[in-house]
């Protein structure tokens, strides 16, 4: 067992766990497996990709070195944040919301989130074409960080800023009244009504954070590896994955089964070899559906 | 006393054209105790549900304060003033106790929003020794205080409880219809639905007896509770009169 | 009518039909069971495959080819997606609705990655090339050709039509309606809706499967591109199109959507420069995807869908 497997296992498992708390808020809130969600990712990346193009054009797009971050992609990447979480409220108000209001069952606006995530995935396509894009050229060395593992300055600045998102979003779950007021939905939404909380506002909270965290996976993998347009659908099967294993609805569940999920792949890439990666999510959830179905840190349903 | 709370004509339920509540008129006037009983399935809950904003409205109207509320959304009727507190699910049970008031405290605004969670634990001490406690640990009784106590901390002027003493022990029956008593004590109007009939009309100064959605009855308590066709009208075989 | 036209629409009402069939083991899960399957495309990729597999003659350097008859191929393509269907459906059917989902789009994803990978059996990217074709006798003929396959093909969807119909009206099927319905009544009558689940995942999974096979013997190759989540997608926009619930219109829903994606395959071809297609064709999707949201907000019960299914969702307790 090679030890840079846990770099390349954590370093994916970050990207894997911002799109996944995503997927499980949007699940204990609005209680459906939102298909469209990696497009999110995509959407994200495709977005801040432009935007840094735009604000690159104005300051310069010189690189913070050691990383090959310019002060354009981070102005971009805050912008990036807003405008995906917007996409999330938009595909809400056009789709979901129309479909919550009739009454639709789960079924039917899972499948309505499964037309939306072709049909957003097909239009970045058409808009930026299949061949892959990326934030940079700048070429990264990785350097040793100890117990024979190496990582890129830009993996690093990925771990932490994931990690502070991760906090962040944990704080505001537990320490603020829209926090208070999502938990309050995701567990009785008709009692939250009558205890004077405006559902529909924290629906499109959710959404907004959703997408802000699924916009910072997709940079995170844009940065790493390179942007294109089934990135983030690619990424679905583990997003799910991550989802239910760490228990739907917990956000350090989702941060946590990402990481495992991230691990796993890791692993499995150089034991059995990586043209297998994806397979590995699918062992994952299947063994947590018979296992244990609630997750590592979910509640009895 | 002016009108607090009126239903003209109400019909309620869960999917048109099949109406639970079918053409309910009754008016509260303010600082009044009306209990609302019936036998199983007259639909009290769903009308309770109704005049909270939880179930759709399909025809009639409601006016809360003079104002008319048939159609605006739940959450904005306790910002107004009118709180429900449900019969079952009534507490979030995941949260702790400090963070159930918080939640409900939100429709106050700032500054008024500790004082209210105190007033609340100093009402139920019980509630106030432990206020990190996950919800879901407690006793039945606790939840239900826990349940009241979420409602009182929006500083209603009119309470609705769906069966308060479903479920607990006569011991704790007493408790919950004394702790009604105070609340309506202190000015604040209170509409109940209950099974326990005795006990509801003991504690309330009127009563409506609802049976297949309808209204049968509508008299002061003393009335009802000497009608000689109180029986027969939860059994739903007396004629419909009012 | 000229010849060349004819034997086109031969084909083209070949193709429709093997969606048709797909769309009637898709039927038989979601509209009369009401059990959530995203990876369509997994089941019809395993039943093409196993034909293939069984069927093709013998190459070196590939396990398989045991050159057997197209009907034992048809056969156990239907055996192997029933399998796979009891498999994915005990892990997932006793959870929640969309955790299936969710089962069920991670199979298709491992089939296709299996596909794209055992090479020494599946022969990798490139697929498998010279699957026996029925009537291949008639092949110097297009038309004789292609109205012969058209008659199987035929023939086959009615076959599984009429089993579907009456398996539907059979007691079976009313046990399956009746959970549907009200699943703990139909609990209280000692009926396990696991186990009908169960059962009618299977079928469903096993029609896929002939499916798969049908279609593989009728082009004569496969490779895993063609059984991406767009096949998936595809044969639900049919399903809804045509109302679900029915098994006329899982049939009418394929041709018509057939009949729309190759209108507007052949519209990009004719409208735009060969090297603006492959862009063209992700918008042809985007318009296909937004019209399948668009019949779920507008016309939920299909454009063609059969009335007074409607199903109530089971009322709240009321106290």
């Amino acid at each position: 067992m090679n030890p840079q497997a846990l770099v390349d296992g954590l370093v994916a498992g970050s990207m894997i766990g911002l799109g996944a708390i995503g997927v499980t808020l949007t699940y204990a809130i609005l209680r459906f497996a939102n298909f469209a969600h990696g497009e999110f990712v995509t959407s994200g990346a495709y977005l801040t990709l432009v935007m840094a193009g735009a604000f690159a054009a104005v300051i310069g797009g010189a690189p913070l070195l050691p990383l090959s971050v310019s002060w354009a992609l981070l102005l971009a990447f805050v912008a990036g944040l807003l405008a995906t979480g917007l996409v999330a409220i938009l595909l809400d108000l056009t789709l979901f919301r129309p479909l919550r209001r009739r009454g639709a069952t789960i079924i039917i606006t899972v499948i309505a989130s499964f037309g939306a995530s072709l049909a957003i995935r097909s239009l970045i396509e058409f808009i930026f074409t299949a061949s892959p894009r990326y934030f940079s050229r700048e070429l990264q060395i990785a350097t040793p960080i100890g117990g024979g593992m190496r990582a890129t300055p830009d993996q690093v600045a990925v771990l932490i800023a994931t990690a502070a998102l991760v906090i962040a979003v944990h704080m505001m779950l537990t320490r603020t009244d829209i926090g208070r007021a999502m938990r309050a939905v995701a567990e009785n939404p008709a009692l939250a009504r009558v205890a004077g909380i405006d559902v529909e506002r924290v629906v499109r909270v959710t959404w907004l954070l959703g997408g802000a965290l699924a916009c910072a996976g997709g940079v995170a993998a844009g940065l790493l590896v390179q942007i294109r347009p089934t990135m983030g659908f690619d990424l679905l099967l583990p997003l799910f994955a991550a989802a239910i294993l760490g228990g739907i609805g917990s956000v350090p569940g989702a941060m946590l089964g990402g990481l495992l999920v991230g691990l796993c792949e890791a692993m499995a890439a150089q034991t059995v070899g990586a043209e297998w990666r994806a397979a590995v999510s699918f062992l994952v959830l299947i063994l947590v559906l018979i296992l244990r179905p609630r997750g590592i840190l979910g509640r009895r349903a | 006393m002016s009108a607090h709370l009126a239903a003209t004509d109400l019909t309620a339920g869960y999917e048109r054209g099949l109406p639970i509540v079918r053409g309910v008129s009754l008016t509260v006037s303010r600082g009044e105790t009306l209990a609302i009983l019936g036998p199983n399935g007259a639909g009290k809950s769903t009308f309770a549900k109704a005049l909270a904003g939880l179930v759709p409205i399909f025809s009639g109207r409601v006016i809360f304060g003079g104002d008319d509320v048939t159609h605006s959304p739940a959450h904005t009727r306790v910002g107004e003033g009118l709180a429900f507190v449900p019969q079952t699910e009534n507490i979030f049970a995941t949260l702790t106790i400090a963070e159930n008031l918080k939640i409900a405290s939100t429709v106050l605004p700032r500054p008024a929003r500790k004082d209210a969670i105190s007033a609340v634990f100093e009402r139920f001490p019980d509630l106030g020794s432990r206020p990190n406690e996950i919800a879901g640990r407690l006793s039945g009784g606790q939840r239900q205080m826990l349940a009241v106590g979420r409602a009182l901390v929006a500083d209603p002027q009119l309470i609705i409880l769906d069966e308060p003493s479903a479920g607990l022990s006569p011991r704790l029956v007493g408790e919950v219809f004394d702790g009604l008593a105070a609340i309506a004590g202190s000015g604040v109007t209170v509409v109940l639905v209950e099974q326990n009939v005795a006990a509801a009309l003991d504690f309330a100064q009127r009563a409506v007896v609802l049976a297949e959605g309808t209204v049968r009855r509508d008299a002061p308590s003393a009335v009802l509770r000497d009608s000689e066709d109180l029986g027969a009208l939860f059994l739903g075989t007396a004629p419909e009169a009012a | 009518m000229d010849a060349a036209l004819l034997a086109y629409l031969a084909f083209f009402m070949s193709v429709a039909l093997t969606y048709a069939v797909m769309c009637l083991g898709l039927n038989v899960q979601w509209g009369l069971t009401g059990v959530f399957n995203v990876g369509v495309a997994g089941f019809v990729l395993a039943g093409a495959y196993t034909s293939a597999i069984l069927t093709t003659p013998p190459v070196d350097g590939r396990i398989g080819g045991f050159g057997m008859p197209v009907a034992v191929g048809w056969f156990a393509a239907a055996l192997v997606g029933a399998a796979l269907s009891l498999f994915v459906g005990a892990v997932t059917l006793r959870l929640r609705a969309d955790y299936l989902a969710i089962a069920t789009f991670g199979f298709a994803v491992v089939m296709h990655l299996a596909a794209l990978n055992l090479e020494p059996l599946t022969g990798g990217p490139f697929g498998i090339t010279f699957i026996p074709r029925p009537f291949a006798d008639f092949a110097g003929d297009q038309l004789t050709f292609g109205l012969y396959n058209l008659l199987l093909l035929a023939a086959a969807t009615a076959g599984v039509f009429i089993v579907l119909e009456r398996l539907a009206r059979s007691p079976w099927g009313r046990v399956l309606r009746a959970i549907r319905e009200d699943e703990d009544a139909a609990r209280s009558l000692g009926k396990d809706p696991l186990v009908f689940r169960l059962q009618a995942f299977a079928l469903g999974g096993a029609v896929m499967g002939f499916a798969g096979a049908l279609s593989a013997h009728f082009i004569g190759f496969i490779a895993p591109q063609n059984y991406l989540p767009i096949l998936t997608f595809q044969v639900w926009a049919m399903l809804i199109v045509g109302g679900s619930g029915s098994n006329v219109g899982a049939v009418v829903g394929a041709i018509v959507v057939w009949g729309i994606w190759a209108a507007s395959g052949a519209a990009v071809n004719a409208l735009f420069p060969p090297d603006a297609q492959a862009r063209a064709a992700s918008l042809q999707i985007v318009l296909i995807g937004v019209s399948l949201c668009l019949v779920l907000l507008l016309r939920p019960r299909g454009l063609i869908g059969p009335k007074g299914v409607v199903r109530r969702r089971p009322s709240q307790k009321e106290g």
